[in-house]
């Protein structure tokens, strides 16, 4: 080796050292921005069908819970009004309220089994609903309103269609369903009604007849649970994303159709339609566990003695 | 003799003998790295030490809980809490004008349920049958995000939440382990997504309580061990502070032992160790519970002088040991160059000139000893430190960090080279005396 070689041998080492004693420990940065801005405010305003009964784990699986986290912004709020068996009235003293103090920014509304169920005149219904989207949309808010799936289409249907009483192989049917031709027409004017009352307060009409329509035409996964009273997680999934493609672009957040929950919903519409046995029309069931009634319930039992007290 | 003169006799010295001046410059160089190494290991120890003490906060933190103090606690780290009592702004800034106060961060405190799709907690407050499900009962913590190096928390995983975000939250391993992940595993759930509920107790038409919960997302950007709060989320003081509205403007209260109390707490930093006992009293005379680790700080802090003291003595001895090499090599060089000093002095050279000439070869040699050797130290005690990070996060600690102590660099340069020059005067004087008939003689 050259004395020059040497040189510049040693010469590198001490370059080396010297940079790797002067180097400091890289930090992790994110590109990611922070929210701080304003918020989405979400409300889901419902029934039974809202709080999540019949569904896997009801605080995670109701619909709007879906819809919450996969079609608003991450920095979205979420407030979940409904209460079980509630009809529109009902909604009007019990929900609206909240929506208006939670200053609501975008608002669902999905109520109609328990006025179909009550025996609420379409004309009524009407009426009440036009409030309800009324005041709901004089704070601001988006509403999105659904209107009622194909009751007589869901494979359960005929199983209650004999009367109440008469459960068939293990369904809860809490009430005497009409005949087709009678619950199509019902049906169908409660449709028109929330399609006018949508229009004419600038609501935005989500069509759950089409998407529970396309997924039973397909032999979509049950709509309803095995107890054929509630929707079952896999319908809680087609309802969230049937709202979630109907929200406004500047709204809507775009994890939806990337996310997996987006192939846990197509294969919802494709898997084979199991027994019709396993199913029953959309029904209340105000004795069944939803989410906020598991909360209540689990608060209770675990907070009280030491922390929950009413005031 | 001009000083270039000197410097050129002096180089030219230790080139004619490259071997014998690199020995000796390699001597001094070991014993610079010696020295530097075990210095900087010692500080990062004392600082890693310190820190796990001061639980990543300052070491003139004092936390102060929503307490009253025990009054039979007084001065002790850690004591037992009065009665709660609520912390309202008026109280903070009564502690703020406190003498000694440097600033008083406050903490804030909600109840939540931390939801976490796909994974599946265990034991007790999950909200779920068996206690086993998705959803934890738990609290947020929110704190100043911009100040977070003020608070006790250690980054173990990630980073911490951008200061005012409503969307990114720390977790820390006491919520992870809930959920069964522990270990180096804490690191995976960086960029996960946990929804968060805040409770709100309604009183419905026929009077039974019935919960809704306020929901938000948020991003794991972390994973943090803190003694902020108690709670296994942390996040920003507006995030937590809109839960705490939310639940506080129910029918029925959640939680009654907050007892209405704006703050969970405060975090509290003194103007430096010695005021923090003065800050405590001050801050109990107001009316609140205080903790701060400053009995054990300062005794921590003693033991870790007295080792100081012996590392900085070993290293000085080493350093004196490599200096009797350059005494040996230069009075080796004066033996050799007793004809070259001779003419030196028969063409005019003052003795001055030729201890000139020898002080600054042995400058020259501690100086370059020093530099390779602090390069060296500090290398070294970076790959220890990285060896000793590896460990630490590998078992879901918080790491090490080695900081360039640049004090200390320069101080060992500059030590080695004064030693070097002292080394070198006893064989310089020789030198400088040599007559210049040695040239004759010789």
């Amino acid at each position: 080796m050259t004395a020059r070689r040497a040189r510049s041998v040693v010469a590198s080492v001490v370059l080396v050292l010297v940079l790797a004693a002067c180097g400091s420990t890289a930090t992790t940065t994110s590109t990611r921005p922070a929210v701080t801005g304003p918020r989405t405010t979400y409300v889901a305003v419902g029934g039974s069908d809202s709080v999540g009964n019949g569904t896997d784990d009801p605080l995670l699986d109701a619909w709007p819970q879906q819809f919450f986290r996969h079609s608003l912004p991450l920095e979205a709020v979420f407030v979940n009004a409904a209460v079980p068996g509630s009809t529109v009235a009902d909604a009007i003293t019990d929900q609206a309220p909240l929506a208006s103090s939670s200053r609501a920014t975008v608002v669902t509304v999905w109520l109609v089994s328990a006025d179909l169920l009550d025996g609420t005149p379409a004309s009524t219904y009407a009426t009440q609903l036009l409030q309800l989207l009324r005041s709901l949309r004089a704070q601001g808010a988006t509403v999105l309103v659904g209107n009622a799936p194909p009751l007589d289409q869901l494979p359960g249907y005929p199983a209650c269609r004999d009367g109440a009483g008469r459960p068939g192989r293990g369904l809860r049917c809490p009430v005497a369903l009409p005949d087709p031709a009678t619950l199509a027409a019902t049906t169908s004017a409660y449709d028109q009604a929330i399609a006018a009352d949508a229009a004419q307060t600038g609501s935005i009409l989500v069509d759950l007849q089409g998407a529970v329509a396309t997924s039973v035409a397909h032999g979509g996964a049950p709509f309803l649970d095995p107890s054929g009273a509630d929707l079952s997680t896999a319908g809680s999934t087609l309802v969230a994303q049937a709202f979630g493609d109907a929200v406004p672009a500047g709204t809507r957040h775009t994890a939806w159709s990337t996310t997996t929950d987006r192939s846990a919903t197509s294969s919802v519409l494709t898997r084979r339609k199991p027994a019709a046995s396993a199913r029953a029309p959309t029904a209340s069931a105000p004795t069944s566990t939803h989410g906020n009634q598991r909360l209540t319930a689990w608060w209770v039992s675990h907070r009280r003695s030491s922390r929950w007290t009413p005031d | 003799m001009s000083w270039a003169d000197a410097f050129r006799l002096a180089a030219r010295s230790v080139l004619r003998r490259p071997g014998r001046a690199a020995l000796t410059v390699v001597a001094v160089a070991l014993a610079a790295a010696l020295f530097t190494a075990m210095l900087t290991m010692a500080a990062t120890a004392q600082g890693r030490v310190l820190n796990q003490l001061a639980k990543g906060g300052p070491l003139a933190g004092i936390q102060v809980a929503a307490a009253a103090p025990d009054p039979s606690q007084a001065g002790v780290d850690n004591p037992t809490r009065g009665a709660a009592k609520p912390i309202d702004q008026a109280a903070v800034d009564r502690i703020a004008r406190i003498p000694g106060v440097d600033v008083v961060l406050p903490i804030v405190t909600a109840e939540s349920l931390v939801a976490w799709p796909g994974h599946t907690a265990t034991g007790g407050n999950v909200v779920g049958p068996n206690n086993s499900g998705s959803v934890v009962f738990d609290q947020l913590v929110g704190v100043n995000l911009s100040r977070l190096s003020d608070f006790p928390v250690t980054l173990s995983a990630g980073r911490f939440p951008s200061p005012g975000s409503v969307t990114q939250v720390d977790v820390t391993p006491v919520l992870l382990a809930r959920y069964g992940i522990t270990g180096t595993r804490t690191r995976s759930v960086v960029g996960s997504q946990i929804i968060l509920g805040a409770p709100r107790g309604f009183r419905s038409a026929d009077g039974t309580p019935v919960f809704r919960s306020r929901w938000t997302k948020a991003t794991i950007v972390g994973v943090v061990t803190q003694q902020a709060g108690s709670g296994g989320v942390l996040a920003s003081l507006s995030l937590v502070r809109a839960d705490q509205r939310w639940t506080a403007a129910g029918d029925l209260s959640v939680d009654p032992d907050a007892a209405g109390s704006p703050y969970a707490g405060l975090f509290v930093i003194a103007r430096g160790l010695d005021a923090v006992p003065s800050v405590r009293a001050a801050i109990e005379a107001v009316g609140y519970s205080t903790s701060a680790p400053e009995n054990l700080i300062a005794t921590v802090e003693r033991y870790v002088h007295v080792v100081e003291i012996v590392l900085t003595g070993i290293g000085v001895i080493a350093l004196a040991i490599a200096s009797l090499g350059i005494t040996n090599a230069l009075l080796a060089a004066v033996r050799e160059r007793r004809r070259e000093i001779g003419i030196l002095k028969a063409v005019g050279a003052r003795d001055r000139d030729v201890l000139r000439s020898f002080l600054i070869e042995a400058g020259v040699m501690g100086a370059l000893g020093g530099v390779i050797g602090t390069v060296l130290g500090l290398a070294l005690a970076r790959l220890v430190a990285a060896i000793v990070d590896g460990y630490l996060t590998s078992q879901g600690l918080a790491g090490v960090h080695v900081s360039t102590p640049y004090q200390l660099a320069v101080a060992t340069v500059v030590g080695a080279t004064v030693l070097a020059v002292a080394a070198g005067a006893l064989p310089a004087r020789r030198a400088a005396r040599l007559p210049a008939r040695e040239a004759v003689e010789l």
